[in-house]
């Protein structure tokens, strides 16, 4: 039973995570947060298709069908995230009015897909055993209890990142949200790699000593910002490309706000 | 000027040579079945600096996720049905691999001959 509280634990986590720092940034920049209940319904919904139709999903692109749903569902949050990251920016740096559509459809758009597939895993997982009859009664207990433990460490994050003073806030927001869109990016490597459409490179660092992948800390990393003990040449690349298109547009709005601020 | 020019043809070529090559060499396939919970057979041997095609036959009714974390792979594979995974090229030493979803029965070691 405990096996499956920290399953159903993992996978909710990397979504409760990104919706809390979501939901708390919508609330800091005064933005309604009801895009949350569109976003479930989407998210629920598209994790139960992807869980119902899994096999007939990994069969397509002969055999590689999971591969490529994962890396359209995590291109599409990685690019909300960035688009999100850029519009906290430029409202931050440049004092630019929020768009709040594109907020609105940023926010959805990267919890629905992030909520799909993370979903469907725990569907997945809890379906299986719901077969398997009596003996997986204790299964359904511990991931109720996963999935409670998941949204409540979401809810105390959610209620932290709240009680942050906006001035501190507005430097932790961009950082977080671009961790998270790394994040996304390294699994999104690790999903091209094994499904052989790129070549992983070299085996770069063993930091399993510091922090085991398998430890609280390692799977708390892993489900926030994607940590790996021993990340790829490939992965790393995708981290830093993911890192560098937040940290060039900030540098540029800055020097932007300088000049008119000169002038 | 020119030479610049001539450098990078060259460096052009060379991996374009190493592009082709990757791709003209299939890679070795390997097969793994999942039956009972159990992977068959459960270890595996495998050449070094080599990426290997590991078809992963899930004979269970179950579905199954094969994870590694010094692999860092993770692949659900359904109940009856059957998952390609690409591995390496990895150095010489010992890989454990799990069954996420039956982890005290799916246990499994790749072995890169050094």
């Amino acid at each position: 039973m405990l096996h499956s509280v920290i399953i159903v634990l993992r996978e909710v986590l990397e979504a409760s995570m990104l919706i809390s720092l979501l939901l708390a940034a919508s609330a800091h920049v005064g933005i309604t947060r009801a895009w949350i209940w569109l976003a479930l319904a989407f998210g629920l919904t598209g994790a139960w298709l992807l869980s119902r139709f899994g096999s007939s999903i990994s069969s397509l692109f002969d055999g590689m069908g999971q591969e490529t749903v994962n890396v359209m569902l995590l291109g599409l949050v990685i690019v909300s995230l960035l688009s999100n990251c850029g519009l906290l920016l430029k409202h931050i740096l440049n004092r630019h009015l929020l768009k709040r559509p594109w907020w609105l459809l940023w926010c959805s758009l990267a919890t629905s897909c992030a909520l799909s597939r993370e979903g469907s895993e725990i569907f997945i997982y809890v379906i299986g055993f719901m077969q398997a009859g009596p003996e997986g009664h204790p299964i359904m207990t511990g991931a109720a209890i996963g999935l409670g433990v998941g949204t409540s460490i979401g809810a105390v994050l959610y209620y932290l990142l709240r009680l942050t003073p906006l001035r501190i806030f507005y430097v932790v927001a961009p950082i977080l949200i671009t961790l998270v869109a790394a994040g996304q990016a390294v699994e999104a490597a690790r999903e091209l790699i094994q499904s052989g459409w790129l070549e992983s490179g070299k085996r770069l660092w063993d930091s399993s000593w510091i922090i085991a992948e398998d430890s609280v800390l390692g799977q708390l990393l892993y489900a926030g910002f994607g940590y790996e003990a021993t990340p790829s040449a490939t992965q790393l690349i995708f981290f830093s490309f993911t890192i560098a298109v937040p940290l060039t547009l900030a540098l540029y709005w800055r020097w932007q706000a300088g000049v008119n601020h000169a002038v | 000027m020119r030479r610049c020019f001539a450098k990078s043809i060259t460096s052009l070529g060379v991996l374009l040579t190493v592009c082709s090559g990757a791709l003209a060499g299939k890679p070795p396939e390997f097969t793994l079945e999942i039956r009972d919970h159990l992977f068959l057979p459960s270890e595996l041997v495998i050449p070094r600096d080599t990426k290997i095609k590991l078809i992963v036959i899930n004979s269970d009714p179950t579905p199954e996720e094969f994870e590694s974390y010094e692999l860092n792979r993770e692949k659900v594979i359904m109940g009856g049905s059957k998952g390609v995974v690409f591995i390496g090229p990895l150095e010489p030493g010992t890989y454990p691999f799990f069954g996420e979803f039956y982890p005290k029965t799916a246990q499994g070691l790749i072995r890169v001959e050094p």
